[in-house]
């Protein structure tokens, strides 16, 4: 009974130490899927509607090495009033970590830059909304754009799309040791990496191919269909941007996957645009926000920036000279 | 080198029991496995999908 009672106490002591010293290390270094966990915890709550989650409002937090502002109306940019102001051309950009601008300063993500480029010697002032959510799917997306979105009265949305988007809805497991313990969530999350390693399942192209098929592949067509559906009742244009897969730029491994998307979204007669072309020749590790995160950098963002501003004008009919 | 390892843990286990100090094997355990993982998550390739579980 004494012995136990050692083993009890040892395991207390180590789980203590191990608590702290994960603490006092991720204070000093940047690991991604700790700033991940920190975004969840600290930066969003859980809804009980299809958005699953959403974020807290006025908070903020660095993540990543980058300042991250929730404003007022849980989204990362600046305050907007959901009345669009007279004279105003209003895109909403709508997405996930990648369009929120993960590991990227607010004013150097893809949108903002879009708004800046607008509006450089432009009579028409034009806004682009980050609407991005990490971790939101299609799905989440679709519901957030119907519960809050559609408020903003936008001219034209920007459909950020990324490979796990059709995953489906996952909900929170989050219990109070992987909400609240370092120790706790480094361990689940060494899990989660190490079955992907070991596990040909859990890979990346192979886990994500999954979606892509059957009965989910099935699911996701009915949540294409539906954006489309909703935001042509409302005589909103969208362009449903294919944000590439960054780990692997020699060969797109999605391209079946991407084209199938492309098609369904083109079948509903919205235009749709894969940026993968946008980055060949480039070396992944220079888009990268760290050597863990293959999150798009800052030259990434300024990338798919370039390359949606012709795209965006195109099916705007805007010429490039319009002032 | 098994042998001088199984060699090793039996003897710090009955160290550890005969002078009243078997609070130590967890500790040394579960630092050692928080140790590994720490490597590990330094040299692990990226290819493990997004996690979302957690998030």
């Amino acid at each position: 009974m004494k012995n136990i009672s050692l083993v009890i106490f040892g395991i207390i002591v180590a789980c203590i130490l191990a608590e702290s010293g994960l603490r006092f290390y991720f204070s000093r270094h940047i690991n991604y899927d700790m700033e991940m966990w920190k975004y969840a915890t600290t930066l969003k709550r859980p809804v009980s509607d299809k958005r699953v989650h959403v974020h807290l409002p006025n908070k903020s937090e660095l993540l990543m090495g980058v300042k991250v502002n929730i404003n007022s109306q849980g989204i990362r940019d600046h305050e907007y009033t959901y009345t669009k102001p007279k004279g105003i051309f209003r895109i909403l950009a709508i997405g996930d970590s990648f369009t929120l601008g993960w590991g990227v300063s607010e004013d150097l993500t893809f949108p903002k830059l879009l708004e800046q480029m607008f509006n450089q010697n432009s009579a028409r002032k034009t806004e682009v909304i980050n609407y991005g959510v990490g971790n939101y799917n299609t799905e989440q997306e679709l519901a957030a754009f119907l519960i809050d979105g559609v408020k903003y009265q936008p001219d034209l949305i920007l459909l950020g799309i990324y490979i796990n988007d059709a995953e489906p809805v996952q909900n929170n497991s989050q219990d109070f040791f992987t909400k609240h313990s370092y120790f706790a969530a480094f361990v689940a999350q060494r899990y989660f990496q190490l079955r992907s390693i070991f596990s040909a399942k859990y890979k990346y192209g192979q886990y994500y191919k999954l979606f892509y098929q059957g009965e989910l592949w099935d699911a996701y067509t009915k949540v294409i269909d539906d954006f489309a559906i909703q935001t042509k009742k409302r005589n909103i244009p969208m362009l449903a941007v294919i944000l590439p897969d960054l780990r692997d730029l020699s060969r797109n491994i999605f391209e079946v996957e991407n084209h199938k998307v492309l098609q369904r979204f083109s079948d509903n007669g919205v235009t749709g645009v894969s940026l993968f072309n946008a980055f060949s020749g480039i070396k992944e590790s220079t888009v990268w926000v760290a050597k863990d995160d293959p999150h798009p950098n800052v030259l990434a963002h300024k990338i798919i920036a370039d390359h949606l501003i012709t795209d965006i004008r195109n099916i705007l009919n805007w010429s490039r000279s319009e002032k | 080198m098994k042998n001088s390892l199984t060699e090793f843990c039996i003897d710090f286990y009955s160290y550890a029991k005969s002078r009243k100090k078997l609070f130590l094997i967890p500790i040394i355990v579960i630092l050692l496995l928080v140790a590994t993982l720490m490597i590990f998550a330094e040299f692990a390739p990226v290819v493990s999908p997004f996690i979302y579980t957690l998030f």
